[in-house]
């Protein structure tokens, strides 16, 4: 018996058929009988409301309904928000950089990393880190950064069914010292 | 309003068609290569299909929780092997298990290919859940079975992606498979590169094997 049959051409696809990112909070909902708001999200606004930022700048990639003010205009802005899932793909040198480069904009950053994504090329290893992963993330952004880190991260093994990909889980607050 | 914090705070709506269909896609994303084929006069593929194809042995193939049907004028004597009861509405061949030891129980030493292509049931699970995940698809296999296995760094827990090597865990990971019962044939590990994109393969998975069982 022969395995594999050839009754129909072969189309091969390469690009990538994940196509729900942008929406898949809101897609999530629909999936529940309650209405509901996310624990990390009123995390976060409690945060922003309870510190009194006025401007939040946020850079994001799919959509969040905040009930702060935000600006379009960085420059303006008294906090960045950070809970783009891309930010946590770059290297993590990439990373540090951008923390940087941010940090000369605005005082004040609220980053959410989504621990899962770290370290993404795999290359990027430091054996002097705690094992512990969580304190590992904390350790690594404190030892590359010359600023204040505030660890908000909440501890759980994740099992999928957190949110982590509406809200990336690992939050720190970051300020110049 | 209710807040929450995981799944298990709310409470899933159950039995309505429509939505368990909308979760099945969102969880299922090759279902798309069977929405486009079946209209069609060609069968549409990823190129790691193409890659299963070439290396499929002569016999009797299953797929597990990947959206197989996709293969079916592809491979011969297929069986396609699903969790999820949705799939049974619009893939009335399907045979649905309710868990994965119920694939040996079907068909015991039966397959001679045997596919798992990033089976989301398989995620969030460490070395040896995954260990045990295939052990169950093994007591479908027969002796010497092809055994196509990928999955995605990325949904992986627990473990130390800032410390832990990421090479030494994968090729670890198929270490501990061949303890089971196999001879890893091939690994294909591939990272993204770091430009902030996701991982090479998010559709079939970038860590990829392909197993020979042994016992």
């Amino acid at each position: 018996m022969v395995a594999v049959l050839k009754s129909k051409n072969k189309i091969i696809v390469d690009h990538t058929l994940y196509k729900w990112h942008r929406h898949w909070g809101k897609l999530q909902k629909k999936f529940f009988a309650e209405t509901h708001e996310l624990h990390e999200q009123i995390k976060i606004q409690d945060f922003v409301n309870t510190n009194r930022f006025q401007k939040v700048y946020h850079i994001k990639d799919n959509h969040l309904d905040f009930n702060f003010t935000t600006t379009d205009d960085i420059k303006q802005a008294d906090l960045i928000l950070i809970t783009d899932q891309k930010f946590s793909r770059y290297s993590c040198k990439d990373i540090i950089s951008k923390i940087n480069a941010l940090m000369a904009i605005c005082p004040s950053i609220y980053l959410c990393l989504n621990r899962h994504y770290l370290n993404i090329t795999g290359t990027e290893i430091d054996t002097t880190l705690p094992d512990d992963y969580e304190e590992a993330i904390e350790t690594w952004l404190r030892k590359n950064l010359d600023f204040t880190v505030k660890n908000y991260s909440e501890r759980f093994i994740d099992d999928g069914k957190y949110f982590t990909w509406v809200i990336p889980d690992q939050k720190f607050y970051i300020t110049k010292k | 309003m209710k807040t929450a914090k995981h799944y298990q705070d709310l409470t899933k709506i159950k039995n309505n068609d429509k939505l368990d269909y909308l979760k099945y896609r969102t969880g299922k994303i090759k279902h798309e290569l069977w929405l486009k084929s079946r209209k069609s006069d060609s069968v549409y593929i990823t190129s790691y299909d193409q890659c299963i194809l070439d290396n499929l042995q002569e016999g009797k193939t299953g797929i597990f929780g990947s959206a197989g049907y996709y293969l079916e004028d592809c491979v011969e004597d297929l069986t396609v092997l699903e969790k999820n009861p949705i799939v049974k509405k619009f893939y009335p061949k399907a045979i649905i298990v309710k868990e994965r030891e119920d694939i040996g129980r079907l068909y015991p030493k039966y397959f001679d290919n045997f596919i798992v292509t990033n089976n989301r049931s398989d995620m969030w699970c460490d070395s040896e859940g995954i260990i045990d995940h295939v052990k169950n698809y093994k007591e479908a296999m027969a002796p010497d079975c092809l055994f196509f296995y990928s999955i995605r760094d990325t949904q992986f827990t627990p473990w130390n992606r800032l410390k832990i090597n990421h090479y030494k865990m994968f090729v670890g990971l198929a270490k501990q498979i061949e303890q089971i019962g196999f001879r890893c044939k091939q690994t294909q590990i591939d990272f993204a590169n770091g430009d902030g994109n996701e991982n090479p393969d998010t559709t079939n998975g970038n860590i990829r094997y392909i197993f020979k069982c042994t016992k």
